[in-house]
């Protein structure tokens, strides 16, 4: 649709019609381009313990290796 | 519910006369025309129509008085000009429905054309028509000159508060009072919002003077006195409106806080109405045809335009604060 202006009257009309509307003296209102949008950056997400306490090292746990015994 | 214990032990019939006899309609209250008084200004009439839509609006000007000579003779020469001012219509609009004779019928005479035509007349034409003369009257005004010190008009848009909106009233008063516009017939126009700012200002002002003294009149309050105060809701008091479909209000609109006119400066001229409606036939496959067409529009005139002021502000909202 593009939108059309004559004195205080606003239409919005449909491509095949804007010729017509133009001959009776409307003009095309332009329609104000809003800045491209800019990539947000992420937030961070926390790491949380099962408690919720943040900013703690997560606990890493090292295999142990055990001794196999054979046992007979 | 009916049962043949609670009508008397008789086996009539149950009649519902919510059904059977509900013909009145249930609709939201009515829009009327807010401004009719400046649909029968008598200017209407007044100027002469030179085609089916331009008017002429005569006007004549002539020049000031200069000093006399006893000694010699002046050359005579011509010392007033005549102009007429064209004013061309361009607001034509329509509308029309089909109605199918067994809709009326089993809508139990609720579809009948006249409902159908009351509904579309309270709800649509008289409010679109409304938000069509206020905008068209603002536009105008604004593009026009004030006829006495040739500067384009603009519109007042000191945000109304309950200590300055007699202030505000007093000066667009003043404005029409030095552009001599008759004291009698003024009207002005406000939202109901500002409809009650208006009277919290008077009841102030005037307990006021109760303790000020019965010499210390507030001139102001006397002065809202002189003019006919209408209150018309908000959405029609706009200064712009999107008429693609009925009318709505337009992105960029500015809330119209007081429109003080005086009915002698406005023309709104009807060059052609049609309105017909038509029986079935096998052009409309059984069905009646309702067809209405107008032709009209509202124009200021320039020579009275200081006999219009505005209080406008920005944005959609009633510019107001408490």
């Amino acid at each position: 649709m593009i939108t059309l202006r004559k004195e205080n009257r606003i239409v919005k009309v449909s491509d095949n019609e804007v010729e017509k509307y133009i001959g009776k003296g409307y003009t095309r209102v332009e329609v104000e381009q809003s800045a491209p949008l800019k990539p947000q950056p992420v937030p961070k997400t926390e790491e949380k313990n099962l408690f919720g306490a943040t900013d703690v090292e997560p606990v890493k746990v090292k295999a142990t290796k055990t001794k196999r015994t054979n046992r007979k | 519910m009916s049962t043949p214990a609670n009508n008397g032990g008789t086996n009539m019939a149950a009649l519902n006369y919510a059904t059977e006899y509900m013909r009145s309609l249930e609709q939201n209250f009515p829009w009327v025309l807010n401004y009719g008084a400046l649909y029968s200004t008598p200017n209407n009439g007044r100027f002469r129509w030179v085609n089916s839509k331009t008017i002429e609006i005569p006007s004549i000007s002539t020049t000031g008085r200069v000093d006399a000579d006893r000694d010699t003779v002046a050359f005579a020469q011509r010392n007033y000009q005549n102009a007429w001012v064209p004013k061309t219509l361009s607001n034509e609009r329509k509308w029309s429905t089909l109605v199918h004779p067994m809709d009326i019928d089993q809508t139990n005479m609720v579809a009948t054309i006249g409902n159908i035509t009351k509904v579309f007349n309270e709800e649509h034409k008289f409010p679109e028509m409304d938000a069509y003369t206020i905008s068209k009257i603002y536009y105008d005004w604004t593009h026009e000159k004030n006829p006495d010190t040739q500067e384009i008009h603009v519109a007042d848009n000191t945000v109304l508060t309950t200590a300055n909106i007699l202030s505000v009233f007093d000066s667009l008063m003043l404005k029409m009072d030095n552009g001599r516009v008759p004291a009698n017939g003024r009207i002005l126009y406000v939202p109901f919002e500002i409809l009650t700012l208006l009277k919290e200002a008077e009841k102030i002002s005037r307990s006021m003077d109760i303790t000020s003294g019965p010499n210390a009149i507030d001139r102001r309050v006397n002065r809202l006195d002189q003019v006919q105060v209408i209150g018309v809701p908000s959405t029609l008091m706009k200064t712009l409106y999107d008429f693609t479909v009925d009318y709505e209000i337009a992105d960029g609109a500015q809330q119209i806080n007081m429109f003080l006119v005086h009915p002698l400066a406005v023309i709104t001229p009807v060059s052609y109405t049609f309105s017909r409606l038509d029986a079935p036939s096998a052009m409309s496959e059984g069905k009646y045809v309702y067809y209405e067409e107008s032709f009209e529009d509202v124009f200021i005139l320039g020579n009275k335009s200081n006999a219009i002021q505005f209080n406008v502000t920005a944005g959609g909202g009633t510019g107001t604060q408490s």
